[in-house]
């Protein structure tokens, strides 16, 4: 009707001009949107889905995010300390005075607030003992610690002196001291930290970009601002080597990747396309005619997805490219129709042709719906701008072909060749000739096999670390970095909670000998805890009464035996009574302590508007098995507040298996649907037929990347849907047309090249989560195009 | 607060040459008397030292003085004189240093331990003969993976090397080939803080070595000794002392 009525009101020229005003008024919206900073983004977790948490596990992400996201690690390598050192000065000085200052926070070991640490520490030494020391009081075995503080006052670089022997008359504060350095390979020169490598020395020089890594800009000025300050040091060291390591090398490569593939790709499928147009009708004019229903239809996606989402993924982009694929299929319609009756004019040929593409467009835009309906920021985008281009491309034919697709066709050998494809078809595998009943039985075995050894072969992978791989190179890098760094962390962390301080506190202490314990059983490598820096109140209340006891019974006895002034007696006893109930508390340790211990505190949170938990991060490290850590967690009891294991990438994989399963399903009721559908318009019979091409394609498909040894993921599942929606059309098509099919068959022998050129070659892609979506149509949409044209032999049966 | 710093850095330093658990008696030095303490015009010398930096050609000179290439053995006397003690302690054993091998530091009384230096291990073994290896990579403390590196170019007089890490001082009046004082002063504060000032003195050989404050007002210090120093090749008990760690690796 709709159709009718613009067939009334408009001329062709009248149209064209109603499409320009539309074209042009999204090419004004889309320029507006950029100014208003709409951007392309590039971050492969963007487009992953949102998970529900509760506010202190949502804080505890954000702040563990916030830490380590956008820092860059440098190793500067050299062949001394003296040159490591001086480099790595250098590079921290040029970083910090790069042009529009790029990075943030340039550091390397300089912690001035050690000593500061330190100092309110010693204060509070009378309510700190290491474990052991605890143990040797208890246990009546302090003389231990006598005879080990004895041994020390000869040591010639041990660190009994004067001062710390009046305060501390067994020495006992150093060992809890020491206690707080974490366990690493790392030493501090200078205010750089060292380390020995295999080259020599490295120096780690650490920064944190000011903007996101994946913002194309700070992109650009974050590795600009870097290679120059490297080449420079590289001037005045010339032996001196880097290794770099950070969220921003991933990002660029990504990047790289992507673009490159975009132009690659793109490009292959351009000219791939325009050969098989002009080989089709040699003629410039569809030519012309499908180039501008393409750049009609990514100016709309364009438009459509930066409106809706502020930003564009680069993956929407690349998956976009496929959109080619599917907007030329209308050209080829329409040209394949009008060669097929050349006296038609435009109008008449698209008025043929208007109920096939619509039926065409509604079934391809409810694929890429109902791939919206996903939780994936991302995959929603590649909807909206597939739809949103098919639409473009839609109109674009409606409006613009009745002016410019008058001109006639010669007649190529494409027609012909179509028909002598099909007549193969049908003399092999409708004439009862024994061999040929062989060759029959034969072919369906061999699919059976394939069928059934692919499918057994099948199995589902969705763990998202598989989706975004970096070249081996980077990783290597990186790898080599976090060698040096003695391991780092991982994305798994314990969350330790409490509704209040001391009970936050005595929970954390008595999840250090569980992690310990792990760490003993080769489960873990390291866990970082605030526990050392922040003990309870609890706990120093017991080890100032076991001080206190020990220097009220045995004070004299040590004095004398550690050959110490008399008048220590007095001066001691009077600190400890001075020490009496003042307790070390978590917010004296924050004022004083660094970023990095900072982000595991997250205090109060309000998780209701009633109540409040404390919360505190335990970061993990060289995780061997989180299965065995959490059940230790989940067996232990905790009677002063709950212990959790947090996986994002966990959790947001086994969302991606629901959803993955959930599409699957989806599948089974489309085919249902579409047989019942199809079952009144055409008979149960043909409808079964109908649906079995694209339900055969989608098995063999299954099997095939089951021998490829392709695990299934949700991107898989995805291009199902797809081979769905194409192979239904497929068959669609050569159902509806009764008399011939040469025309069906060569539109759909040229559609079927352009996808498989579009998407197909979406399996060369190095982002996994393209390479998933385009192997499968790859396998989908060549099976389809095989098993299609069975269909005409079933009608010619029935009808 | 500021006369503490120097405590607090100071703990961060691991244990380097303690040697832990031994049966002291601490009032028990029945060493040879020939050890008098420092007299106040010595350590005032030593700390008018720190004022004079050395100059590239007093190094130079004092580089081809020295004649540290070769294996060296020796007794060693220590001395450590703290305010807060009644009486100094007074220690003293046997050492032997290897370019090649490195460093066995051997306490024959007041009780003895053993401890060897070699590449980047640091083992020792108690009074009761119990061995005990400290892996430098993994002891624990940033600053104690330096020191056995620096107490071998401190034994090696490798001046190159020293220099790298510490500031250099050497009397302005040093004639090349007469009796030399080289000051040490760590370039890193925190280690500066620890490991005080370090004061070398010899003439073809080192003969002591004195540890003082880096600040003024602190006056404990550790005086070393070396005596009987005689140069050739190890023998083989020599080279046993050596494979101390490499037995326990057994």
């Amino acid at each position: 009707m709709l159709r009718l009525s613009l067939n009334a009101v408009l001329s062709p020229i009248g149209r064209f001009a109603l499409w320009g005003v539309l074209l042009l008024a999204m090419i004004v919206t889309g320029f507006v949107q950029w100014q208003q900073g709409a951007h392309i983004q590039t971050d492969i977790l963007a487009m992953l889905p949102h998970l529900q948490q509760d506010k202190l596990t949502e804080k505890a992400l954000n702040k563990v995010e916030q830490q380590l996201a956008n820092q860059v690690y440098i190793a500067v390598i050299a062949p001394n300390e003296t040159q490591a050192i001086g480099a790595a000065k250098q590079l921290m000085t040029s970083l910090n005075q790069s042009n529009q200052s790029p990075f943030t926070a340039v550091r390397s070991g300089a912690d001035d607030n050690l000593q500061h640490l330190a100092k309110v520490y010693f204060e509070h030494r009378f309510g700190l003992l290491t474990p052991e020391q605890a143990q040797a009081i208890e246990t009546d075995n302090w003389r231990q610690l006598l005879t080990a503080a004895q041994s020390q006052l000869y040591s010639t670089f041990g660190f009994a002196n004067s001062q710390l022997l009046s305060n501390d008359p067994l020495l006992m504060f150093p060992a809890n001291l020491l206690a707080l350095s974490p366990n690493n390979a790392l030493r501090s020169q200078q205010g750089i930290l060292l380390t020995d490598s295999a080259d020599g020395v490295a120096a780690i020089v650490m920064a944190k970009g000011r903007d996101s890594a994946f913002s194309p800009n700070a992109q650009q000025q974050q590795i600009q601002a870097l290679e120059s300050a490297l080449s420079h040091i590289n001037q005045q060291y010339s032996q001196v080597s880097f290794l770099k390591a950070g969220a921003l090398f991933h990002a660029i490569a990504a990047t790289e990747s992507a673009k490159q593939e975009i132009s690659r790709i793109g490009l292959i499928s351009m000219l791939g396309i325009i050969l098989l147009v002009w080989l089709a009708f040699r003629s410039v004019m569809p030519l012309f005619a499908a180039l501008l229903t393409l750049t009609s239809g990514v100016v709309f996606a364009l438009v459509a997805t930066l409106s809706l989402f502020g930003e564009l993924h680069l993956l929407t982009l690349v998956f976009g490219t496929s959109l080619i694929g599917v907007a030329i299929d209308y050209s080829f319609h329409f040209y394949c129709e009008k060669q097929a009756h050349p006296n038609d004019n435009a109008s008449d040929t698209l008025r043929r042709i208007f109920p096939a593409l619509t039926l065409a467009l509604a079934t391809s835009a409810s694929a890429f719906i109902a791939i919206g309906f996903t939780p994936f920021p991302g995959m929603q985008q590649v909807a909206v701008f597939c739809a949103a281009g098919l639409i473009g491309a839609y109109l674009t034919l409606l409006l613009v072909f009745p002016l410019l697709g008058n001109h006639a066709l010669k007649p190529t050998p494409g027609l012909t060749l179509a028909q002598g494809y099909l007549t193969l078809l049908k003399r092999i595998f409708t004439a009862p000739q024994w061999w040929q009943k062989i060759t029959i039985a034969a072919l369906l075995l061999c699919l059976t096999a394939i069928l059934f050894f692919g499918l057994s072969k099948a199995d589902a992978n969705d763990d998202i670390r598989q989706l975004q791989q970096s070249p081996a190179a980077i990783t290597t890098e990186e790898n080599k970095l976090r060698q040096l760094l003695s391991g780092g962390t991982d994305n798994q962390f314990i969350l330790v909670s409490s509704n209040n301080e001391q009970g936050l506190l005595q929970t954390l202490e008595q999840l250090t000998p569980v992690l310990n314990q792990a760490i003993g059983d080769g489960e873990l490598d390291q866990a970082i805890s605030l526990s050392r820096f922040m003990p309870s109140i609890a706990s120093q209340r017991h080890n100032y009464e076991l001080q206190q006891q020990l220097y009220q019974q045995h004070l004299h006895e040590i004095i004398s035996n550690m050959g110490l002034d008399d008048n220590i007696n007095t001066s001691l006893l009077r600190q400890l009574e001075q020490a009496k109930s003042k307790y070390l508390t978590p917010k004296e340790v924050l004022a004083l302590a660094n970023d990095d211990l900072r982000a595991l505190w997250l205090g109060a949170v309000a998780t209701t508007e009633q109540t409040q938990q404390y919360g505190a991060i335990v970061l993990l490290g060289g995780i061997h098995s989180l299965a065995s850590i959490e059940q230790r967690l989940t067996r232990h009891d905790w009677s002063l507040g709950q212990v959790q294991l947090i996986d994002k990438v966990g959790d947001i994989s086994a969302l991606m298996g629901q959803y993955r399963q959930l599409t699957l399903q989806l599948l089974v009721w489309v085919f249902a649907l579409a047989c019942l559908l199809f079952s009144i318009k055409y008979g149960i019979k043909l409808a079964l037929a109908i649906v079995s091409v694209p339900a055969l394609s989608v098995l063999l498909t299954l099997a095939c990347l089951g021998l490829v040894g392709s695990s299934i993921s949700l991107f898989h599942a995805l291009a199902l849907i797809l081979v769905l929606g194409i192979g239904i059309d497929y068959s669609l098509f050569f159902a509806e047309a009764k008399h011939t099919s040469r025309g069906v068959m060569m539109a759909i022998f040229m559609s079927a090249c352009s996808t498989l050129l579009a998407f197909g070659l979406l399996a060369l892609s190095q982002t996994h989560a393209i390479h998933f979506f385009g192997l499968t149509l790859l396998f989908g949409i060549s099976f389809s195009f095989l098993l299609a044209p069975f269909i005409s032999f079933i009608t010619r049966k029935t009808v | 607060m500021n006369t503490r710093k120097g405590m607090f850095t100071q703990v961060w330093i691991v244990i380097c040459l303690c040697l832990p658990l031994g049966n002291i008696f601490a009032n028990e030095h029945s060493l040879a008397s020939s050890n008098e303490p420092l007299t106040q015009a010595q350590l005032a010398d030593v700390q008018a030292l720190y004022t004079q930096p050395a100059t590239t050609e007093a190094l130079s000179a004092l580089a081809q003085q020295l004649n540290l290439q070769l294996d060296t053995r020796g007794q060693f006397i220590q001395q450590r004189h703290l305010q807060v003690l009644k009486k100094p302690l007074l220690s003293q054993g046997q050492f032997i240093f290897s370019p090649t091998q490195g460093l066995v530091w051997q306490q024959l009384r007041p009780f003895s331990t053993l401890m060897v230096l070699k590449d980047q291990q640091l083992i020792q073994q108690n009074s009761q003969g119990k061995v005990q290896q400290l892996n430098a990579m993994a002891s624990g403390s940033p600053i104690a993976q330096q020191v056995p590196r620096l107490l071998q170019a401190i034994m090696a007089g490798n001046i190159a090397a020293l220099s790298a890490d510490f500031t250099l001082f050497m009397p302005a009046n040093y004639n090349a080939g007469t009796p030399w004082q080289l000051g040490l002063q760590a370039k890193d504060p925190q280690l500066r803080a620890s490991m005080g000032n370090i004061t070398l003195s010899g003439d073809t050989l080192l003969r002591s070595l004195i540890i003082t404050s880096s600040q003024a007002d602190i006056s404990d210090y550790t005086q070393i000794q070396f005596l009987d120093a005689q140069q050739g090749p190890l023998s083989t008990t020599e080279l046993e002392l050596f494979s101390l760690g490499s037995e326990s690796n057994q």
